[in-house]
């Protein structure tokens, strides 16, 4: 048999019936039969057959029956090929056969192979499976990869042993009972309703026992427990609503009745306890001198100041504050009368107050100010009409009051001491009178009345004094029309002729120059002076305070620092360029217009941007300079770096000091941990596949593994290190 | 293992305790593990910081004004009234609150009041969106966790803070701390302190200036006419003393207590603790007054002349000169939070100087007279000026405002702010210290003492309840309770070094010099971007993007197929593609850009009209579309 038998369809004649046959009957029910009689008849044709020539012997002829026959190419036929496996299914199993077999099984096996590929490609398709294989093989440790990258803090060697604080109950579980007997008995233990667990403040026995109680019980406490809380609201409304009432009568009662009792105890501590009662009354005197020394109580009273303003245009009102202005006039006067209606002169004081303060500015101002002596006379003058007899009165207290002053004075003190604590007491009282702040304080300048009198110190206080300018939200002013009248008609008459001027001149004008506010700054300044300017150490000081500003007033330094300011402004502001050339593109001669002139140089202008405002719009009196300091900008950041697409990103990163200076030692430890830190003589092995992928391997042997789960697992592996410094820094946490 | 079980809500296999449970092809998220990061256990949701409009950082480590902790408060007490007032009382059978009250107490970390959190506030927190990659995302997550639990350590550990500055307090009204003499205080004060309260006779070269080093262990005194000593004024031991044969304008303590230098009639000489003279700086030329920047190692001097000079000591080389161009320049003061130098002028200005810009940075208009004397708190918020008007007035350095005025009956010709915010003002023969400076309340005058006459220098010594008076006659060491700082940072300054602690710290002072160009008004400008070049840079790429493609240079190897023509035809399809590609790029650029453009426009946007009050035509302006 020729190997290209095997390639090329060959029908070998005699067999290929017998291996059609072949199929058909092996299921058949003779076929021992006919297989015992087919090898009997073999073996006579065998035997017959040697005695045959050999040229008898039957040649093997090629028969194809195809429809193109060549020469050169075998036919196909239209018949299947034959495989050697049929053959070979066809042959008996003898021995001799077998060596055959294994003959023609190798034959099978040394297929011709394809031409083999060029070595190039070759490699470049095992290069091509090669990379498809390992890539899939590292995949796995993408996760890995990434998690150690964004891990807070890794410590190398990965693998170390970790840890553990045993805690006491953790030792506790690993003894077990073991015995029957002591099974049953921690069975009986366990179950016990008094035990006691770390999580509960009662035992279950107590709750229970606390629980049982007998419903008449119950109720009688849960009434008992209503009565109470019903008890206690019906107090607190009382004490509430009794808290709100305004009735003076009431009040007074209330008063007379404290005090009776207060006497009575009093009578009868100087019965019993001689001693006690001096002493108790000592410490009334002593009380009420502080108060009049401190002027502790002296706050302007919701009534006084209510009375006050009602007292201008109501009779009776006007009648209360004499009625009080008397009583007070008599506690001035008497020290002793330790019997005196403690709560009257509370009253008192309060409306005295009130009128005191707005008294005390006038004076004061006047006094201040030489310049002004004569006008304060006049302004009282005129006042009287508006006040009528209740000035009287009130020019009577201050008398007094400043009697006492000099009194209180005549102590050895520093005056200038005095005046702070007087006008730290008086504070509340000016913001309460809305007298306008030093105006320097002011963010944006504001419309005011008192504005007119900008030039001239003097003429303000009109408005000033009774206090009545209102700002309302739209930023208009709403005045007393009678102020301003009197602003307008009163000129003072020891003011110099420019001075009046300037004062009629600024009524008229309305609009209000922003630059021009330093000066009330120093106006109002000028009014703080002279607070309390009685006693002669004060009047000398003011004195002395007048000749300074006297004797700086030719140098006019609110003019030229005005003056500074806008030349500096000037000089920030960015100037157009003019780029035009004189005499290009220009005809001379007559008839030439102007006009185009003007039209060249604006085309040849560069316009320069619009400046933003300055800083310093607002600030009356402050230059901020806008020119740009140069010799930083090298060391500030030029562009942003790369994660971030913001600036606030940027600056929000670098906010916080990391120093030990401005943290603790923990947050130091946090802000500045290394990523990664080594073991000293510790081997660092690359990650082996053993320990991370550890877990996984048992799951496959499981039977159930996804990736996911391969991921997470090694995630948490190798997370772990980093986690050992996390619960350190815990506890650190917690001893802080 | 038989501890599989299927969780019956989703329907996946669920294993064990610890396990999470699988999800099937949920997108693999490595950024978003949990992680145990700092404060994850701790429960604190009563605890929040309220968002601050802008971030100071010099103001960020300093409490803040009681304004907004006043509203909150007052919001909480509001709250509180509304309560029920017949609250069911604590039912104790029902142990649930009690329950979780114990575990709380068991595990957790106990929070911080939100108030003193405040004190600690960093800042504007990161805003993680827009962030380019979900890496640094996640990094930068990761520090925010950690600033927010270095602020939570900073406020926690305030608690240890025991020692407070005591100030004299009065039992009743009648009393008052402003009356006690020294001799009084003296009696009542242990040994040690009496022994700071003493007084130097020094009838002949006075008037004396002084000044203490920056531990407030060592003092100098050097008089008008030429004396000078220098002492370890606790234990009273002499350095030095000699005589410089000259008059003295003033003195400073440079770096350390090992060098000082001494504005002479002429220059400025510099002299170490033996007394020894070490140099003679000739560029400095008739000194009037000096200050020392220990941080930049600057010596800044203001001269009779009107130069103001700042002198680098570690390289002695002039950083820079001005001529101010002012005058006179004897009232000089450093304003200790951002360095810039205070210069009070004989017109009632004062101005404020950098070394890094030949003009004033800000100049504002004080007093309508010369100005005496300024200081700064140790803050920088505050200033103090006076002249001769006889007005004390404390301005508000962030709004150069004025808060505070106060009338003295002298004009003051020292001023001096203590490390507590105590205001001492030096006249001719009284010294008074002024509490509650810059505060909402008026100033208080809290103790006053008299010298002989001719007061010429006060100043607090630092860590140490101690004033020092120079005046005509000698030296008084006063006792102003209250008035030190009762925490030192012994790495900063250390009253109580060592030798070798004060050669470790030169050293190191030496290693962290700041570079003098940083100095400036805001000292935080050192950490952001420079707006107008990070503008121009953007507008640059802006503009390339749109300059025409560059020329692509593409020559086939081969002529191939289709010959010369087919040849040309691929050149030009290479190029028009190259083109369109780059075109592409410059378009999605551009859109990123404008994009991160209009993110910044946004944060700097400030409406114009803000200051314009609101109108009823209003509605009628066009209002701005975001792109």
């Amino acid at each position: 048999m020729k190997m290209t038998s095997l390639l090329a369809p060959v029908k070998l004649d005699d067999e290929m019936d017998e291996s059609y046959g072949y199929k058909d009957h092996v299921d058949d029910e003779g076929e021992t039969r006919q297989k015992k009689s087919d090898k009997h008849g073999r073996l006579i044709r065998s035997i017959a057959r040697l005695d045959e020539p050999k040229l008898s012997q039957k040649k093997i002829t090629r028969s194809e029956p195809g429809k193109i026959i060549d020469d050169q190419a075998l036919s196909t036929g239209g018949l299947r090929p034959v495989s050697v496996g049929a053959l070979l299914r066809k042959s008996d199993s003898s021995a001799s056969d077998a060596a055959i077999k294994r003959k023609i099984g190798a034959g099978t096996r040394s297929k011709v192979l394809a031409q083999p590929l060029r070595q190039t490609e070759a490699r470049k398709a095992q290069r091509a499976v090669a990379y498809e294989e390992v890539s899939k093989d590292l995949k796995k440790w993408d996760p890995i990869v990434k998690s150690n990258r964004v891990a807070e803090g890794m410590s190398f060697p990965l693998d170390q042993t970790k840890l553990h604080i045993q805690t006491t109950s953790e030792y506790v579980k690993r003894y077990q009972t073991k015995t029957e007997l002591e099974q049953q008995i921690e069975a009986l233990v366990g179950a016990s309703k008094s035990n006691l667990t770390k999580t509960t403040i009662l035992t279950e026995a107590e709750k229970e026992a606390l629980q049982a109680m007998s419903v008449q019980e119950a109720d009688f406490r849960r009434q008992e427990l209503a009565k109470a809380r019903a008890l206690l609201s019906y107090k607190e409304q009382k004490q509430k609503w009794q808290s709100k009432i305004k009735s003076k009568n009431y009040h007074r009662h209330l008063r007379r009745g404290k005090r009776k009792e207060e006497e009575k105890n009093f009578e009868e501590l100087q019965k019993t306890n001689p001693d006690a009662a001096l002493e108790q009354l000592e410490r009334l005197d002593q009380k009420r001198l502080e108060e009049r020394h401190t002027l502790k109580h002296r706050n302007m009273g919701k009534w006084a100041r209510h009375t006050a303003s009602r007292a201008k245009t109501d009779k009776n009102a006007r009648e209360a504050l004499q009625d009080q202005l008397r009583i007070s006039r008599k506690l001035t006067e008497k020290l002793k009368s330790n019997d005196t209606d403690e709560d009257e002169e509370e009253d008192m004081d309060d409306m005295d107050e009130v009128v005191r303060a707005a008294e005390d500015t006038i004076n004061n101002e006047a006094k201040s100010n030489p310049w002004m002596m004569a006008r304060a006379e006049e302004l009282d003058e005129e006042r009287k009409g508006d006040l009528g007899d209740i000035d009287e009165a009130f020019e009577k207290l201050e008398a007094e009051e400043e009697q006492m002053d000099v009194r209180r004075r005549s102590r050895k003190e520093s005056c200038s001491y005095m005046r702070v604590r007087a006008e730290a007491a008086r504070k509340p009282k000016k913001t309460e009178q809305k007298q306008p702040k030093p105006l320097a304080n002011r963010s944006r300048p504001q419309k005011k009345p008192q504005r007119h009198s900008e030039s001239d110190d003097d003429s303000d206080w009109v408005a000033d004094a009774e206090g009545e300018t209102e700002l309302v939200s739209g930023g208009e002013m709403i005045a007393d029309t009678r102020n301003v009248t009197n602003a307008q008609t009163a000129t003072p008459k020891g003011v110099s002729a420019p001075h009046q001027k300037n004062a009629k001149q600024s009524v008229h004008d309305t609009d209000i120059d922003p630059r021009d506010v330093i000066k009330k700054v120093d106006r109002t300044d000028a009014r703080q002076v002279g607070i309390d300017g009685d006693g002669q150490d004060e009047d000398s000081d003011e004195e002395q305070r007048n000749l300074i500003a006297e004797a700086f007033a030719d140098d006019n330094v609110v003019e030229e620092f005005k003056r500074e300011k806008e030349e500096v402004a000037e000089v920030q502001k960015p100037k157009d360029i003019d780029l035009s050339l004189p005499g290009w593109g220009e005809w001379t001669g007559a008839g030439t217009s102007k006009q185009s002139l003007k039209n060249k140089r604006k085309k040849f202008t560069v316009k320069a941007p619009k400046s933003k405002a300055r800083k310093d719009k607002f600030l009356p009196g402050v230059i901020i300079s806008e020119r740009h300091d140069e010799k930083i900008v090298p060391h500030q950041i030029k562009e942003l770096p790369f994660p971030f697409t913001t600036v606030a990103q940027l600056q929000s990163t670098i906010r916080t000091p990391i120093g030990k200076t401005w943290n603790t030692e923990a947050a130091f430890d946090e802000l500045t941990m290394p990523k990664y830190t080594t073991k000293m003589g510790a081997i660092i092995e690359p990650l082996k596949a053993k320990n991370v992928f550890k877990r996984q391997k048992r799951k496959k042997s499981e039977g159930f593994v996804e990736d996911e789960e391969i991921s997470a697992l090694a995630k948490s592996e190798v997370v772990q290190a980093g986690r050992n410094r996390r619960g350190k820094k815990l506890k650190s946490e917690i001893l802080v | 293992m038989d501890t599989r079980r299927t969780d019956m809500r989703d329907g996946r296999p669920f294993q064990g305790k610890d396990r999470r449970p699988f999800v099937s092809k949920k997108p693999v998220r490595y950024f978003d593990a949990p992680s145990d990061a700092v404060g994850h256990t701790v429960k604190e949701s009563h605890v929040y910081t309220r968002k601050k409009k802008a971030f100071d950082s010099t103001a960020d480590f300093v409490a803040f004004d009681d304004d907004t902790t006043t509203t909150v408060q007052r919001k909480q007490k509001h709250i509180d009234r509304r309560k029920p007032q017949d609250e069911p009382e604590v039912d104790l059978i029902n142990d649930v609150p009690a329950e979780r009250n114990r575990d709380r107490r068991l595990n957790d970390v106990p929070g911080v009041p939100k108030e003193k959190l405040k004190k600690f506030n960093r800042g504007k927190a990161l805003d993680a969106n827009g962030l380019r990659t979900h890496f640094h995302k996640k990094l930068l997550r990761q520090r925010e966790k950690k600033i927010q639990f270095s602020k939570r350590q900073a406020a926690r550990t305030e608690i240890l803070h025991a020692e407070a500055s005591g100030f004299l307090e009065v039992e009743d009204a009648l009393e008052d701390t402003a009356r006690v003499t020294q001799k009084d205080l003296a009696k009542t004060v242990d040994i040690q302190s009496q022994a700071k309260n003493f007084d130097l006779q020094l009838n002949d070269f006075g008037p004396y200036g002084f000044q203490y080093t920056r531990n407030g262990r060592y003092l100098m005194l050097f008089g008008k006419q030429g004396h000078v000593a220098t002492m370890d004024w606790i234990t009273k031991k002499l350095m030095c003393e000699f005589h410089v044969q000259e008059s003295i304008a003033c003195g400073q303590w440079l770096h350390q207590e090992t060098m000082m230098a001494l504005g002479q009639k002429q220059w400025v000489n510099i002299y170490d603790s033996k007394g020894v003279e070490l140099h003679c700086i000739k560029k400095l030329f008739q000194v009037l007054t000096m200050d020392f920047l220990p941080y930049h190692f600057l010596l800044a001097t203001g001269s009779e002349r009107g130069y103001l000079s700042w002198l680098d000591i570690s390289v002695g080389q002039m950083v820079s000169q001005f001529n101010t161009k002012n005058g006179r320049l004897a009232v000089m003061k450093k304003n200790p939070s951002n360095a810039v130098m205070h210069l009070g002028h004989s017109n009632g200005t004062v101005s404020l100087w950098s070394p890094n810009v030949p003009e004033p940075l800000v100049k504002f208009l004080s007093h309508h007279t010369a100005v005496r004397a300024l200081d700064i708190d140790a803050s920088g918020r505050y200033m103090a000026t006076t002249g001769n008007d006889r007005r004390v007035k404390i301005w508000d350095l962030r709004k150069y405002q004025t808060v505070q005025e106060l009338d003295v009956f002298q004009s003051p010709v020292s001023m001096d702010f203590s490390q507590t915010a105590l205001l001492a003002i030096g006249m001719d023969k009284n010294v008074q210290v002024y509490k509650d400076v810059g505060l909402t309340q008026a100033p208080q005058l809290y103790m006053q003492h008299y010298v002989k006459n001719g007061l010429r220098h006060v100043e607090f010594c630092p860590y140490e309840d101690v004033l020092g008076c120079g005046f005509s006659e000698g030296f008084s060491s006063l006792l102003i309770p209250g008035s030190g700082e009762a925490h030192f940072d012994a790495i900063e300054t250390n009253p109580f070094q060592s030798k070798r602690q004060r050669q470790e710290m030169e050293v190191h002072s030496l290693l962290e010099k700041i570079p003098s160009e940083l100095i400036g008004l805001d000292p935080s400008q050192i950490g952001q971007i420079h707006q107008p070049s990070l503008q121009e840079t953007l507008e640059q790429k802006a503009r390339t993007l749109f300059v025409n493609v560059p020329k692509v240079e593409f020559t086939p190897k081969y002529k191939a197929l289709g010959g010369s023509a087919g040849w040309t035809k691929r050149k030009e399809t290479v190029r028009e593609e190259k083109k369109r590609q780059q075109i592409k790029q410059a378009i999605a650029e551009r859109k990123k850009l404008i994009e991160t453009m209009a993110d910044e426009d946004e944060e700097a946007e400030v409406p114009a009209n803000s200051d314009r009050p609101k109108s009823v035509f209003d509605r009628f302006i066009k209002k701005k579309i975001n792109a």
